[in-house]
């Protein structure tokens, strides 16, 4: 067993370490997750298939693919700790988990 | 490192792990983990890998609980972008495994719309049951 935080890129809540920060950073998340339940039927029609970033509750990247998504979010000098990324199954797919 | 993770509470899974799409998102180097244990979830075959970590969880006063518990990061067994792509909407789970070690109860009511968890704690013996062998354990909310 062994910590891989050492190889884990930094970013801005890389270091987050107080409880208010904690916080903080649950009840930003938490913000983008309630937007995301709030509109998922008009998501479904413009990114089913997709996986897509939010921030601020808004959708500000997507693609067909997580790893092109976050190639596309840091070219743009987005944060990852500050998006929520999310995907929708196509149409007609369920996991039983 | 530090940052929020939505999951999945899945009483099926004997594991807590982070999915392929999370640990992507994380930065965790998928590509180069040791690959210890073939597990099976949602149809796909992965590789796992333990790891050690700490999860913070917030309770209904606002405070953060915390946790030390070894999770899987799930890796596929194959690496190139379309087999990523398949697993991308599989999301992270908590297993039993956390459930146990950390004496939680996992309360799920769907028809009233509940989920969550109350952390075990230990009962006083009362004085009268002091030398016998009853030992009860009641679930109870976090203060």
């Amino acid at each position: 067993m062994e910590d891989i935080a050492d190889e884990v890129r930094g970013d801005k809540m890389a270091n987050m370490s107080t409880d208010a920060e904690v916080l903080e950073a649950i009840e930003k998340t938490e913000k983008n997750r309630n937007w995301i339940a709030k509109n998922y039927d008009k998501l479904r029609v413009q990114y089913e298939g997709k996986v897509f970033a939010v921030k601020d509750e808004k959708v500000v990247e997507s693609s067909d693919n997580v790893e092109h998504l976050l190639e596309e979010v840091n070219k743009k000098g987005e944060d990852t700790a500050l998006l929520v990324i999310e995907s929708i199954p196509r149409k007609g797919v369920a996991y039983i988990l | 490192m530090a940052r929020p993770l939505s999951a999945v509470v899945d009483s099926g899974s004997p594991f807590t792990s982070i999915s392929t799409r999370d640990a992507l998102v994380f930065g965790i180097p998928i590509k180069t983990l040791d690959k210890e244990l073939t597990t099976r979830l949602a149809g796909f075959t992965f590789y796992s890998k333990s790891v050690k970590s700490t999860l913070l969880f917030r309770d209904e006063a606002n405070n953060v609980v915390k946790f030390d518990h070894d999770i899987r990061i799930l890796i596929p067994t194959k690496l190139d972008r379309a087999t990523i792509g398949q697993v991308q909407d599989i999301p992270s789970l908590v297993g039993t495994d956390l459930i146990e070690d950390a004496r939680l109860t996992f309360v799920y009511n769907p028809s009233a719309l509940l989920a969550y968890f109350e952390q075990n704690t230990p009962q006083p013996t009362p004085p009268s049951q002091v030398g016998a062998n009853a030992s009860q354990q009641a679930p109870q909310r976090n203060p």
